[in-house]
């Protein structure tokens, strides 16, 4: 009886090349569920789902050039929607250095179809690979795969073989869409120790390492290799939130550091090492700390030219920074050590931000003035994990400076800046102050607020249907970088900016107050006309005529990450309203204060026969909120748009009789 | 890192374009000579950094593609006396791919380099010479839309008297022209002053300097000409010839998808829809990939193409079912750049397919994943496009969008007792191109960013929304949200105050200020019914109706106020047009008297 029922499943199978299990980790293989799925039941809104992703790395000695690390890849992807086709186009980038090349080899593509009833493969050719020269070092093999569309499944598998050891992929787990089984296979040689760094979470589903029993020859050596397996199984979609500092400090992974090198003869090499170790190292540099004794020894050429002697030590920090912002420029390129040496950098005039705050460094010392530099991680960069003290986490450096007991970070590479202010990507990050031998860390925030404010005197003219406005823009903080930024020497470009983002047609009366002195706020002045609404008696007047804040910026249903709002932030809306003659209030807000640990409001209105006076305000109280606040936030966002889009309702007054 | 900072330093050279001063070119001099099958470039330029946002501009990139021969001559920074400060190292000139972000690969590439000073303004002071290899077009000089000032430019064109040119020029004077023995050599001298970019600004009708030069006969793949459109029609025709063949498999294929079709247009259909379902767009641009297609079984391996791969397939499989169709060159885009009739040149970036059906003349866009059989988006619509015939290619016209074509509706259902709102929106036109890509194309985390920037702006939470397709043969696509809005009504007194649902108008420049003429190629045109369930059952004063009637288009805002509901009835229609400056006043009191409308608040009155 039972072998009719073989026949006729082993004939299915056959026919249809498939498996009957839900899917297969099977390189060339694909199950009937695979094929026919249509959605990913666990996210439904998904437009393709990883079915598996497996590595394979491994050193393998070659007679020519040593060791090689090979770095295998496995991927099955299964295409649900048209969004999803693009999962099909890959871009691998590889590195070309002066002492070795890393190769891309073995790319083999299949797209699978199912076609009249007719399962399909089609290979992916060479002919198809392309490769772009993005410059001098790096290239990216291009990739898409041939007969994609909804409903295909995608199979990739590539090897790329490095000389570079310290390039050792990470590992990404998680992706953009959901993953249903994650695997790392790394295969240990015992001459090169790698610290593992997980970042995203906080274990894994599966974590095993064991000895292999066969011996490996090549050369003198003798050796065998060490298993280790890491994988994950169902990992949701990576959705992007905004207000975070880095994709990458969220994003499942497993970096790779090499820690050691070990010698066969004995012996062997610290590659990790602690951080007090890596401050000393930093400081032997002549890429950091002799740039910095060097560019002391320029100060002395220099620092008579700036007229330092009748100020004080904050004023001399201030144009010591003054004086680095004016003449260098910055190139664009971050990094934690000076990229050309001093000579050529003040030749030049131009360097990267090591370069540039380096030399600030150097200047500030000779001026007797106790000043560190900071090296740190930018928020894009993702966050140091401080268990793995190794440098390659760092690609910037700023300066700490201490005056008596306060404490200033100072970033030389921003001309438009204020000398103590900094610019978004160094803030809200730890940093290692470099001291010989001590391990100290620092939180670089910014003290102070951004902060806009507006004030606003309204004139209302009835029988003409509208309102003559004189208002007076503030900046402070980086709220008047960003003025400075938009204005760069041109009254028209505010003008055009307020007409786009509020639809202002100003007067040609826009005056600009101090706009060279950057520890000032930066403020403007302007008028413009709006519209009364009016009914037969009543005059309806928005006091803010619709400059306060209208859009709530938290718009998440959910948040599951921590608020990253970069600095304290607020607003400040003043209005004085002239009441016409012949009208009174009928209807105006009561005054409001609300304070608790997140946010303080105020909405203060004073009024007499001839004037109404309001006094708005918001503050965020801090720069980093929990992602149990967002919703509180939220609520508070809105309370204050309502609270001060609120409008005065003026009544012509009855003729007394 | 880098790429990060590349898109960083993007943005900031496009905030700031406006500062047209920061930079400027005080001297280009560009020599083209035509030797044999080949054309010599060499240019000398004298940039003047004037500020320190000038910085932005130093990167000099020199583009060329593969086969071409590039030399970069001495480069060097010298202040305003001409005192040379530092000279460009040969290492320091960088090389790397070109491509752009339409394509998955071109082989373009890009010489560049990059010096500055920082004592303003200072000079850079640089030359080149590039071979090129082969060549469609002698210089094609354009300064519409261009950001930097150019004080002093000459183009030079020397060309053998056995080869002639032709060239057209506009907003320059006439070219010098000398012949010397046995070349002709012509030399145009222009000046360009950048301006603001306006709202909808006609480049039809810019000021800017524009010059053309092209050889009459010229090799690229085959030998050509452009002495009429026929002839250049033709020259496209033999480049592009013999490549229609299907594999077996893809005839019997296209017999099976076809074999109970009765009619061409039934057909036609069938095999575009096939079309649609199983490619996709990929671009791979190589040697003459510019102009030349990829064969049709390229299409039918891959499964993907370009836009003349695709064009091509589609004609052969129209072709095996035997139905006549033409590859159509056109020049797509957002501003309908006028063809000029009486100078054929090779002046088009996009091909469409063109089927003569009697009385129907239908163009397919190969391209498009998502758009109905015979729709001529707002990319192809209303302009010139050559139809190519092996002997009689010629000037043909697309359709325009009408406003019925393009007509958006808003239908809003809100209760001011919850403030819980749907919106059922229907989007034709530009917008339903946007949204139905949207609808296939993208995660759908990006559509909530979408529907607040194009569709509903304002304070709300958004619950969750549906697309509804009617069926692949029609041009709309239609959108149900829900949501729940914030701040929708204040009662102060006796007046409740509803929030409208604007419809945003762009805010065109003020006539003192604007320079150019508008250009409108397709109407705008918007209907929105919106129904609020007021609160209480008070009876209210609804407010006034607005009627607007002018020569550029209509608006109107209707009330009503009927079993507890206040009923707003809006229409948006501005027509298509190109207006010159002396008849700006008028439009822009029109655009802005519809903006006031839209921003104000319903203002009811309790009776």
């Amino acid at each position: 009886m039972k072998t009719p029922f073989t026949i006729i499943l082993f004939f299915l199978i056959s026919i249809c090349g498939y498996s009957q299990a839900a899917y297969t980790y099977d390189a060339g293989k694909i199950t009937q569920n695979e094929m026919s799925m249509t959605e990913f039941d666990k996210d439904k809104d998904a437009e393709a789902v990883v079915l598996y992703n497996f590595g394979d790395y491994y050193f393998q000695g070659e007679e020519s050039r040593g060791f090689i690390l090979h770095m295998k890849r496995r991927t099955k992807i299964k295409i649900l929607k048209q969004a999803g086709v693009k999962y099909a186009d890959f871009e691998i980038p590889y590195y070309i250095g002066d002492s070795g090349w890393e190769t891309i080899d073995n790319i083999e593509g299949i797209t699978y179809n199912w076609e009249n009833g007719q399962l399909t493969k089609t290979i992916l050719e060479n002919k198809a690979i392309f490769e772009e020269k993005v410059n001098d070092n790096v290239r990216v093999k291009k990739i898409a795969l041939s007969n994609v569309r909804e409903g295909s499944i995608i199979e990739l598998s590539y090897t790329i073989s490095t000389p570079y050891f310290f390039n050792m992929r990470k590992w990404m787990f998680q992706e953009k869409i959901p993953v249903i089984y994650s695997k790392l296979t790394y295969k240990a040689i015992p001459y090169y120790e790698y610290t593992y760094i997980m970042k995203g979470a906080s274990k894994l589903d599966e974590s095993k390492s064991e000895i292999l029993s066969d011996d490996i020859r090549f050369g003198q050596l003798l050796y065998r290799e060490v298993k280790f397996d890491f994988g994950m199984k169902n990992i949701p979609a990576f959705k992007d939130e905004e207000f975070i500092t880095s994709e990458q400090d969220y994003m499942i992974s497993l970096n790779f550091q090499l820690s050691k090198l070990i010698y066969p003869g004995g012996g062997g090499r610290e590659i990790m090492t602690t951080w007090p170790a890596m401050s000393e190292d930093f400081l032997k540099s002549d890429d950091f700390g002799k740039y910095i004794r060097n560019s002391e020894k320029e100060a002395k050429k220099i620092l008579p030219t700036l007229n330092l002697t009748n100020k004080d030590a904050k004023d001399q920090v201030e144009t010591i920074t003054q004086y680095v912002k004016s003449k260098y420029n910055w190139n664009g390129i971050y990094g934690k050590y000076a990229n050309v040496s001093l000579s050529e950098f003040m030749k030049q005039q131009t360097g990267n931000v090591g370069n540039i705050n380096l030399f600030l460094i150097g200047l500030l010392n000779a001026a007797k003035i106790e000043a560190y530099p900071v090296v740190l991680s930018t928020r894009k960069n993702g966050a140091i994990s401080k268990g793995h003290p190794f440098q390659q986490f760092f690609n910037y450096v700023i300066a700490l400076v201490k005056i008596e007991d306060n404490t200033y970070f100072i970033d030389a590479t921003e001309p438009l800046l204020y000398y103590s202010n900094l610019p978004e990507r160094c803030m809200n990050v730890e940093g290692l102050v470099v001291k010989p031998k001590v391990e100290e860390w620092t939180i670089v925030r910014q003290r102070n607020i951004s902060v806009t404010q507006k004030d606003l005197h309204l004139k209302l003219l009835p029988e003409e249907n509208k309102i003559e406005v004189n208002a007076q823009f503030i900046g402070s903080g980086l709220s008047a970088y960003n003025f400075r930024t938009i204005h760069v020497g041109k009254d028209e470009n505010l003008s055009k900016y307020l007409k786009d983002k509020n639809n202002i047609e100003v007067k040609n009366d826009l005056k600009i107050g101090e706009v060279d002195k950057l520890n000032r706020p930066f403020s403007f002045t302007f008028s413009f006309d709006t519209s009364l609404e009016n009914t037969s008696d009543k005059l309806f007047v928005s006091p803010f005529c619709n400059l306060s804040i209208s859009d709530n910026p938290f718009k998440q249903t959910s948040r599951s990450t921590l608020i990253d709002l970069v600095y304290i932030r607020g607003d400040i809306y003043k209005s004085t309203i002239d009441i016409p003659d012949g009208y009174e209030v009928e209807y105006s807000p009561e005054s409001y204060i609300s304070e608790d640990e997140l946010v303080k409001i105020n909405y203060s209105l004073v009024k007499d026969k001839s004037r109404i006076s309001i006094d708005a305000s918001y503050y965020l109280k801090k720069s980093v909120y929990n992602p149990d606040d967002y919703i509180k936030l939220k609520m508070s966002f809105a309370d204050i748009i309502k609270r001060f889009s609120e409008m005065i309702v003026l009544v012509k007054k009855k003729t007394e009789s | 890192m880098k790429y990060i900072f590349i898109i960083l330093f993007f943005t900031i050279s496009i905030s700031s374009f406006c500062q047209n001063s920061r930079s400027e070119i005080i001297e280009y001099v560009s020599l083209n000579q035509i030797k044999g099958d080949k054309l010599v470039r060499t240019d000398s330029v004298t940039l003047q950094i004037n500020e320190r946002m000038g910085d932005h501009d130093t990167e000099i990139l020199i583009p060329y593609s593969k086969g071409d021969k590039v030399s970069i001559g001495e480069a060097w920074i010298e202040d305003l006396q001409g005192n040379i400060i530092r000279k460009l190292k040969g290492k320091e000139i960088k090389d790397r791919s070109s491509i752009s972000d339409i394509s998955l690969y071109e082989d373009d590439f890009v010489k560049s380099f990059e010096l500055k000073h920082n004592i303003y303004p200072y000079r850079i002071v640089y030359s080149f010479k590039i071979i090129y290899s082969k060549f469609i077009n002698i210089s094609v000089l354009n300064y519409i839309k261009a950001k930097q000032a150019v004080r002093n430019g000459k183009l030079i064109v020397e060309a053998p008297l056995n080869q002639p040119i032709k060239f057209k020029q506009k907003n320059v004077n006439e070219p010098q022209i000398d012949t010397l023995s046995d070349i002709v050599r012509y030399q145009w001298n222009y000046r360009y002053t950048p301006s603001l970019e306006e709202i909808n600004a006609s480049l039809n009708t810019s000021t800017a300097p524009f010059i053309y030069t092209t050889p009459l006969f010229f090799k690229f793949g085959v030998e050509g000409s452009k002495e009429s459109w026929e002839s250049f029609g033709n020259w496209i025709f033999r480049l592009n010839k013999n490549k229609d063949e299907l594999p077996l498999s893809e005839q019997q294929k296209i017999n099976s998808l076809t074999s109970n079709a009765n009619t061409d247009q039934e057909k036609a259909k069938i095999l575009y829809q096939y079309l649609q379902d199983y490619t996709r767009y990929i671009n791979v641009s190589i040697n003459l990939g510019g102009l030349q297609t990829y064969p049709a079984n390229y299409v039918c391996s891959n499964r993907y193409g370009d836009c003349k791969a695709l064009t091509n397939y589609m004609q052969a499989i129209l072709k095996h079912v035997g139905i006549k169709s033409y590859y159509t060159l056109i020049n797509a885009g957002d501003n309908i750049i006028d063809t000029d009739i009486d100078f054929p040149s090779q002046i088009f970036n996009h091909v469409i397919l063109t089927i003569p059906f009697e009385n129907d003349t239908t163009y397919l866009e190969c391209t498009s994943k998502n758009t109905p059989f015979g729709y001529i988006g707002t990319f192809t619509q209303g302009r010139k496009a050559l139809l190519v015939d092996e002997n009689n290619s010629h000037i043909v016209n697309t359709p325009c969008l009408t406003p019925q074509d393009v007509l958006c509706t808003r239908n809003l259902y809100v209760d001011l007792n919850t403030s819980m709102m749907k919106l059922v929106a229907t989007e034709r036109g530009e917008k339903y191109e946007q949204t139905s890509y949207l609808a296939t194309e993208v995660n759908k985390n990006v559509v909530d960013k979408y529907i607040r920037n194009n569709i509903l702006s304002g304070s709300y939470d958004l619950l969750d929304f549906t697309f509804e397709k009617e069926n692949r043969d029609s041009a709309k696509i239609s959108l149900s949200v829900n949501c729940k809005i914030h701040n929708l009504y204040k009662m102060y007194g006796e007046n409740l105050i509803i929030s409208p649902f604007t419809i945003n108008m762009p805010s065109y420049e003020s006539p003192e200020k604007r320079t150019s003429e508008v250009q409108l190629d397709y109407p705008e045109y918007y209907k929105d019914r919106i129904e609020y369930t007021l609160p209480d059952n008070n009876v209210f004063q609804k407010p006034k109706d607005i009627a607007i009637d002018s020569d550029f288009g209509k608006y109107s805002l209707k009330f009503e106020i009927k079993d507890n509901k206040l009923i707003v009835n809006k229409t948006i229609l501005i027509y298509s047009g190109r207006y010159t400056t002396t008849q700006y006043p008028d439009f822009y009191k029109f655009i802005m008297s519809i903006k006031n409308n839209e921003i104000k608040s319903y203002f009811l009155e309790l009776l």
